[in-house]
């Protein structure tokens, strides 16, 4: 007798292999068996016309803080990902001083858009090791966790404020290799680093006062354990990202360890950049390094209202500073002044394309209620005024609670795109789940995967994508018996509608402890998600039953 | 034709074998950087890296070449990096781009 028998569904087993009708059966927690199942199980579920495929798997993403109040990391298990990576970007929440908390919620605050607000209420501050981190997420916990250990948290651990103004000497170092053993051997899957992320002051985050002595250190202790170097570089510059794979490239082979790097995006006014990016991926692989591209499904749209500073703004220093540094009053302040108006007006001239085709998504008053929907250029027509002054105007008039949409901001060739995907050296995945909730949603990359680049381009078969986001995942992260519909490997099963599946529409809703909010997306086609052979999420409910398991584990 | 045969199949060898060389141990020049050393300045760099040059003239020249960098909001002033704004995991580029 099994626990769980999927019955009569199209088995997509992650190998890349063309499906097949067939049962899934599912015994403690482990695929027992595939293929023509004649036992019988406690509980069948019928998957007449879906296709059963292994859980997803999001190998970057900022769920950290919300596995302290919400261990489904929603709305990740509904998009069918049964396994994420936290601890992306050098920050993780352990390990942590009590006195360095606070520090801490800055650079999440500053770099992930995580509202201070949600620390404050909706954390329990009684961890500092990682294990005690570990301990206290598995209290709640549904969904898989790998989690990367941040290298600026080592670093502030190690050497406190120091660690944002020095490099580290022999004896620091000592200790910081110690630290990430200790995390490693309590069951971290890597190590994150950053080279280009900024503080709350926008002063670097302690990891890029690092020198290459201590990348190395530490990349030797990852060697010891066979674990991740995860970093997010200058992604911007093609010449500088070149720079950063052969550095990665050399850890690779001297340490033995696989290496990631994200984000990369395809970039219209600079196509080559991805070519030669991807030309230097060959050769590094060639010689046998392990060197990852991470690359998501999503073209960037950027969502913002002036209540919380956005992304968008950072090359404006005048807005961004007001955004950043002023209260609520004091940006109305500065768009009713005269003079402070002008010179911020001037200054978004400089990005002026950019402002024409904001769309307006969502405003609290009736009167403006008719312009939803439109972009700023056809609004400001209907004003007679600039569309500058249009997005001013509306914020004003709504109290900062006008909500734009900039949509299509880059990665939108979805040729270009879609062809990357399909390259067996691109690591599929950098949708930044839980961090930049003001900014956009980062939930829905899989149903994308399969909507635009399996149905749409056809870039991608079924079985291809699935390979992608599950098998393939877990091979590049040393994540054993994970990926897989085979037997003896862990009883994580999404089934969906494969004509279906597709991520919802944006909205903005209220659901981050302390009152904050953020955009997300609902799934479409995903019928069940099985964690740990437990029924996590069926036909739009959650259940209780499923108990995520912490990868590679302690 | 024997010899023949024998000359050319091992000349495919030879190939192979200078292929597999070339391969495994040259990889594409690309554009020339380093790393900092601790409390690198552009004026220790620009006289290590580029020693033959004028010193004036080599740290603007090291400064167009990292933009990246040079355009960084300084330290902030009670900072012991105060004045200088690279970074121990910055790349700096000691050559232009390639053409
Ligand atoms: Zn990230």
């Amino acid at each position: 007798m099994l626990d769980l028998i999927i019955r009569n569904g199209t088995i997509v087993d992650g190998t890349g292999m063309p499906g097949y009708l067939g049962d899934v059966g599912i015994k403690d927690g482990k695929i027992v068996a595939s293929g023509s199942i004649s036992e019988t199980a406690s509980l069948e579920i019928d998957a007449v016309g879906k296709t059963v495929s292994p859980g997803f798997i999001d190998p970057h993403t900022h769920f950290d803080a919300q596995l302290l109040w919400d261990g489904r990391a929603k709305p990740a298990i509904e998009h069918g990902i049964t396994t994420i990576v936290p601890g992306n970007c050098s920050l993780s929440l352990a390990p942590l001083r009590a006195k360095h908390r606070m520090k801490l919620v800055g650079m999440f605050n500053q770099i992930e858009e995580m509202p201070i607000k949600a620390f404050e209420e909706g954390v329990e501050w009684d961890w500092e090791t990682f294990e005690e981190f570990l301990t206290r997420i598995k209290k709640d916990l549904t969904i898989n966790v790998a989690p990367l250990v941040g290298h600026s948290v080592l670093r502030l651990w190690v050497m406190g404020d120091d660690s944002m103004q020095r490099t580290a000497n022999e004896e620091e170092l000592g200790r910081m290799q110690d630290l990430l053993r200790e995390c490693l051997r309590n069951g971290a899957i890597g190590m994150s680093t950053s080279f280009v992320d900024m503080d709350e002051t926008l002063q670097p985050v302690p990891s890029r006062y690092a020198d290459q002595q201590e990348l190395h250190a530490l990349c030797e202790v990852l060697g010891e354990f066979n674990r991740v170097l995860q970093i997010v570089h200058e992604f911007y510059d093609a010449d500088i990202t070149l720079a950063r794979i052969d550095q990665l490239a050399e850890i690779s082979l001297k340490y033995k360890i696989t290496t990631t790097f994200s984000p990369l995006f395809v970039n219209v006014t600079a196509n080559d950049s991805v070519n030669r990016v991807m030309a230097r991926v060959d050769e590094q692989f060639k010689r046998g390094a392990r060197v990852w591209p991470q690359v998501q499904t999503r073209p960037i749209d950027i969502s913002f209202c002036f209540e919380v500073p956005s992304l968008l703004f950072i090359r404006l220093p005048s807005w961004y500073q007001i955004m950043r540094f002023g209260s609520h009053d004091d940006i109305k302040a500065a768009f009713k002044d005269e003079g402070k108006r002008k010179q911020l007006v001037a200054e978004a001239k400089t990005m002026s394309p950019i402002w024409d085709g904001l769309v307006l998504r969502q405003v609290d008053s009736d009167a403006n209620q008719h312009f939803v929907g439109k972009t700023l250029a056809e609004i400001a027509a209907t004003r007679n005024t600039s569309t500058i002054d249009t997005m001013i105007d509306l914020s004003i008039e709504e109290d900062l609670q006008a909500h734009f949409l900039s949509l299509n901001m880059g990665h939108t060739d979805n040729d270009a795109v879609g062809n990357l995907l399909t390259n067996p050296r691109v690591h599929l995945g950098a949708s930044d789940g839980g961090a930049h909730i003001l900014s956009f949603s980062t939930y829905g990359d899989t149903g994308y995967l399969f909507s635009q680049f399996v149905r749409n381009c056809k870039a991608l078969t079924v079985e291809e994508a699935v390979k992608k986001i599950t098998l393939d995942t877990a091979n590049i992260w040393g994540m054993n018996n994970r990926g897989l519909l085979h037997p003896g490997y862990a009883a994580d099963v999404t089934i969906f509608d494969a004509e279906q599946i597709d991520r919802g529409e944006e909205y903005y809703v209220q659901d981050v402890p302390g009152g904050g909010s953020r955009y997300v997306r609902d799934s479409v086609g995903i019928d069940t998600v099985i964690i740990g052979g437990e029924i996590a999420y069926r036909q739009g409910e959650y259940t209780k039953s499923a108990i995520g398991s912490i990868i590679p584990g302690a | 034709m024997d010899d023949d045969i024998e000359t050319y199949l091992s000349y495919l060898g030879l190939l192979r074998i200078i292929r597999r060389k070339k391969r495994m141990a040259t990889i594409k020049a690309t554009r020339t950087s380093i790393f900092p050393k601790g409390g690198d300045t552009w004026e220790s760099i620009a006289l290590r890296e580029l020693p033959d040059m004028a010193s004036k003239e080599a740290i603007s020249i090291l400064q167009s070449w990292n933009l990246h960098v040079f355009m960084r909001p300084a330290a902030a002033k009670d900072s012991t990096r105060a004045g200088n704004p690279i970074l121990p995991s910055d790349v700096i580029f000691v050559a232009p781009p390639q053409a």
